[in-house]
């Protein structure tokens, strides 16, 4: 296609069904109840002239260029501001209007630079559009007066500049900024003639306090805020529709080239995760694609001690063929597995696990869900039925009480993050259960009802609390419990004892009562309440019973099944959701069926003409145990960095050393590849043709923007191990393999590449009973039929702070860096968070003589790293914080062994942890550690 | 260092501390149905081997487990 340009109604939609009819230029015209003037007048065609409007954005009424004439009226009033009145008669053009509209644009165009022809922003100015529009030939004022053709130029952001001489003091940049983003960093200073856009008080754009999620240089309709891209390359002249490959909010984006090579991505309007925003990750951190450090051919080598050689396809496919029959030949069919990637298509995925299963002959694949949303999976089956979330993310908008728990959604799910922060702007209250500050509990017109800042590894404790006064105060929805749940009685019983008070967890959890018996009220009696959590609930001992707890208390307060409530795991990756989909885990074909089931192992032994093992493989963790065993001596890893992103970094790498032979597909060379045989390159998102589905099952089209620079999609690569390995493993195109999954999966039974292509996208289930998907699940009954209470008694983390370990480590993400960092630490994104902090209270600090900047040893009873130190009062006192986005930082040496009871989803959150100021000599030891690190 | 328990007790223990309040022998088909559903056979082979002589530091309950799934078909 060519440059997709999206119609820009002017004003946001109006909901409702109420509807008024008008007539714009004696045309009749029925829009919802509400609407605009200017909307009505869009919606039949008539573009009336704007500059401070845009659909995005609520009418602001100060450009006065979209003057309208309505009969019986006085003025010529905004149509911006003007809501429709049932027959209204309304005149868009006059010569009164065009008076007074070319009036105004010369007085805009006075102190304008007059550089159209050589500005960043030809033929995509909407102040030159107007120009032509208003019929403008000449301004009165001349260019002589007072003007700001000299204000300086900012261009400390590393994707846009700042360009004010060309600013027009619209306001859409600091509007976008307040509804869109939420952050409020922008702001008009000055007055009259003297206002101007400023970030912060004043600062530069960098220095100041905007997250670069690029909503004001969509806004903009100069040059103003410019891509850096757009100027040093020239603007686009064709589109691509494409889902980000970042997060699990899988935004859709414009990819906008100019020839072969990508010059922008614009987020969509259309996009149903996103709908036109998105972060800076997604917007700007897309250069790691075509970075030098790529690795684009195959490479191979007999020893990891020897230096990679570099070979073709073909050379490296028999290779890994080989050596895989060689292990199975002489230790046994399930001696070898692999590991799928929550960064590649479902397609990819599913192939992956198809190669293992039809191909090697066993069950061992399993996916890097393990080690985020496994959990989920466990949980949300044994309550509801499927591991899914239950809302579409436009369902916040209908909430009244949100509950984060274990999130940080403006760092982690930024663009989901707006959303809940213009809900909380319209009065939703906010609950915040986390043990870290984080800024959802005090940010910019958003502050917590009740932060509940519990001790790391106490979240069963709290959500029993939560329950136990649910139930005995008298709170419990008991018409959606008896009609809806079984298991409430035993449940009720087990919660509703002493032990599960408020009173009692008190010392557990560390958080006061009464706040706890307040925020229960709020969330049962609120309204709807919805609970949106992340990796703090899974990723600890009682990852899965947690996710239970959450489910038990939900369902208690009937807030499952419509609009505004529901259960939402915040998905860590894109396609966290598609990968578990596509049956990764190892006791899961896909839909989430069991091995043992011989119907379903029916439908896939059919259609594969392969027996399928009725037993479970191993997990990833089992994998490194059985490695070291010597009873798993092959592996192959589709773009997951184990070795930097697993805990006990110290066993990952005994487990990799052991085995014959290690296969990685990746981008890039990475800490896992140092223990590789074979190196596969991958596909970046932006080589891939397939679908992601996102945190909401949200199935979108991902589609090629560029041909794959290593001369292979990953799909095909699979297929050809497949087939070197003996199974006639093809596809002639990825659509072919979405309409495998679909002929043998219910729930994804209506999807294919052409209803996507039709439709933008779809939720599953997406099947005969939902043709077009299903955007809220459990509406009618729950999937396993009755949602089911479990009990779900609190037991402690065998993890304990001691005198030699007495601080808890619990990490994260930031916004502008990605899990390992392997993408985003090659973009500019590094310029905010250029290695990992330790965050920790002013109190340790002080104690162990530390100041912010300096260097410090971080030991657990596994291994010892060392950082910098930030101090910081997010963090409560006993508790310190990392991130894991840097190999040389190695964040998971001091992780542990502990896992979730039910998956083995590892504990990052709770490490009893040391941190001691690091002498001299150990300094220059860590400074020639990281030498060697960056050397290799 | 890793600890020196072996990965197999320590994941029977997780799973059996968290069935332990159920009265011990739905408790101990409890946990013989999850390591069922969820563990490799090389896994389960090796509990079953460490129940001839089990370890002191593996639970009770675990152990009442995988004495079960040694002497049952436990359903799935």
């Amino acid at each position: 296609m060519g440059l997709l340009k999206e119609p820009d109604f002017g004003t946001p939609a109006r909901a409702g069904e109420a509807t008024v009819t008008v007539e714009i230029d004696g045309v009749p015209v029925t829009v919802p109840e509400g609407t605009s003037v200017m909307r009505a007048a869009a919606e039949r065609g008539t573009d009336i002239p704007k500059l401070c409007a845009t659909d995005s954005l609520e009418a602001f009424g100060s450009c006065r260029l979209c003057l309208v004439e309505i009969d019986g009226r006085k003025g010529t009033p905004a149509s911006c501001t003007t809501p429709v009145a049932e027959g209204m008669k309304v005149s868009t053009q006059t010569p009164r209007l065009e008076k007074l509209r070319q009036g105004v644009m010369e007085l805009y165009i006075s102190d304008h630079p007059l550089d159209c022809l050589t500005c960043a922003a030809n033929g995509d100015c909407e102040l030159q559009d107007m120009s032509g529009v208003v019929g403008l030939r000449q301004v009165r004022y001349g260019y002589e007066g007072a003007n700001h053709l000299d204000a300086p130029k900012d261009t400390s952001n590393p994707y846009f500049d700042f360009d004010a001489s060309k600013c027009i003091v619209c306001s859409r940049c600091v509007r976008a900024c307040d509804e869109v983003q939420g952050t409020f960093a922008l702001t008009i200073e000055g007055r009259g003639f003297d206002s101007k856009v400023v970030a912060g008080a004043g600062d530069p754009f960098l220095e100041s306090d905007c997250v670069s999620c690029g909503a004001c240089v969509q806004a903009c309709p100069t040059a103003t805020l410019q891509e850096k891209s757009v100027v040093d390359l020239g603007m686009p002249t064709r589109s691509v529709l494409t889902t980000c490959a970042y997060c699990g909010v899988g935004c859709s984006f414009k990819a906008e080239l100019r020839g072969d090579e990508l010059v922008r991505m614009v987020p969509y309007k259309d996009g149903g995760a996103n709908e036109g925003h998105s972060c800076v990750k997604g917007r700007f951190a897309f250069g790691y694609a075509t970075h030098p450090d790529r690795q684009l051919k195959p490479m191979v080598r007999e020893r990891i001690t020897d230096e990679w050689r570099e070979t073709d396809w073909d050379t490296a496919i028999s290779h890994i063929a080989e050596k895989f029959r060689d292990i199975q030949a002489r230790h046994g069919t399930h001696t070898i597995g692999g590991i799928t990637s929550s960064r590649c298509t479902n397609e990819e995925v599913y192939v992956v696990q198809k190669m293992v299963r039809a191909a090697f002959g066993n069950n061992n694949v399993d996916t890097c869900a393990r080690v985020c949303h496994s959990p989920t999976g466990y949980g949300l089956k044994q309550t509801f039925g499927t591991s899914a979330g239950t809302q579409d993310f436009r369902s916040v908008a209908a909430s009244d009480v949100i509950v984060v728990i274990g999130a940080n959604p403006t760092d982690g799910h930024p663009v989901f993050a707006s959303r809940m922060k213009r809900r909380l702007r319209e009065g939703a209250k906010l609950i915040v259960i986390d043990p870290r500050r984080i800024d959802l509990v005090r940010s910019p017109h958003v502050e917590a009802a009740h932060h509940l800042q519990l001790a790391p590894g106490t979240n069963v404790a709290m959500v029993n609390a939560l329950s136990h006064v649910v139930v005995t105060e008298g709170l419990a929805d008991e018409s959606f419990v008896s009609s809806r749940c079984e298991g409430f009685d035993d449940w009720a019983e087990f919660i509703a004892r002493p032990e599960n008070s408020p009173e009692a967890v008190e010392s557990i959890t560390g958080v006061p009562a009464e706040q706890v018996r307040e925020a229960a009220r709020l969330y049962a009696t609120g309204g709807n309440g919805a609970i949106y959590y992340g990796l703090g609930v899974t990723e600890h001992s009682q990852g899965s019973t947690m996710v239970m707890g959450m489910a038990n208390l939900a369902m208690v307060t009937g807030n499952i099944g419509r609009d505004g409530v529901g259960v939402n795991p915040l998905r860590g990756q894109n396609n966290v959701q598609g990968s578990c989909d596509m049956g990764s885990f190892p006791h899961e074909l896909s839909g989430y069926r069991h091995v043992a089931d011989d119907a379903v192992r029916e439908v896939f032994e059919k259609l594969w003409e392969r027996p399928i093992l009725a037993e479970p493989g191993l997990r990833i963790p089992n994998m490194f145990d059985a490695a070291v065993d010597g009873t798993f001596r092959g592996l192959f890893v589709q773009g997951e960095d184990i070795a930097q992103s697993d805990p006990n970094t110290q066993h990952v790498q005994a487990a990799l050393s052991a085995m014959e032979l290690v296969v990685v597909q990746d981008l890039f060379l990475n800490e896992t590849s140092k223990f590789a045989h074979v190196f596969l390159p991958g596909t970046s998102f932006l080589e891939k043709d397939g679908t992601f589905t996102n945190a909401e099952r949200r199935i979108n089209r991902v589609r090629p923007v560029m041909v794959p620079q290593c001369g292979k999609d990953e799909w095909q690569v699979a297929c050809e191990i497949a087939q070197a390995m003996g199974y006639d493993m093809h596809y002639d195109h990825p659509r072919e393999i979405m309409d495998e999954i679909a002929s043998v999966t219910p729930t994804f039974a209506g999807v294919s590449f052409a209803k996507l292509d039709e439709l933008g996208s779809v939720q599953w289930p997406c099947n005969d009973k939902a043709p077009e998907g299903t955007p809220i699940m459990h509406a009618e009954e729950f999937v396993r039929g009755k949602g089911k209470f479990v009990l779900t008694p609190f037991v402690a983390t065998r993890e304990r702070s001691t005198r030699r370990y007495p601080l808890v480590l619990t990490t994260g993400r930031i916004l502008s860096q990605y899990n390992v960092g392997a993408q985003t630490r090659r973009t500019a994104n590094v310029a905010w968070h250029p290695e990992d902090v330790l965050e920790i209270h002013p109190h340790d600090a002080e104690d162990r003589g530390i100041s912010s900047g300096d260097v410090v040893n971080l030991s657990s009873r596994v291994g010892t790293t060392s950082l910098r130190a930030k101090i910081s009062d997010r963090m409560p006192v006993g508790v310190v914080y990392t991130t894991f986005h840097h190999p040389v930082t190695g964040a998971n040496v001091v992780t542990t062994e502990n896992s979730d009871w039910a998956t083995n989803c590892p504990e990052y959150k709770v490490t009893a942890v040391q941190v001691a100021r690091e002498t001299s000599s150990e300094k220059a030891d860590a400074e020639q550690r990281e030498a060697v690190l960056s050397e290799s | 260092m890793s600890t020196e328990v072996s990965p197999q007790v320590r994941m029977a223990n997780d799973i059996a501390i968290q069935f332990a309040h159920l009265p011990s022998r739905q408790a101990a088909r409890e946990v013989a149905n999850h390591i069922k559903m969820f563990w490799d056979p090389r896994m389960r082979a090796e509990l079953d081997h460490l129940a001839d002589s089990p370890p002191q530091d593996l639970d009770p309950l675990a152990l009442a487990a995988a004495r079960l799934l040694r002497n049952t078909n436990t359903t799935t």
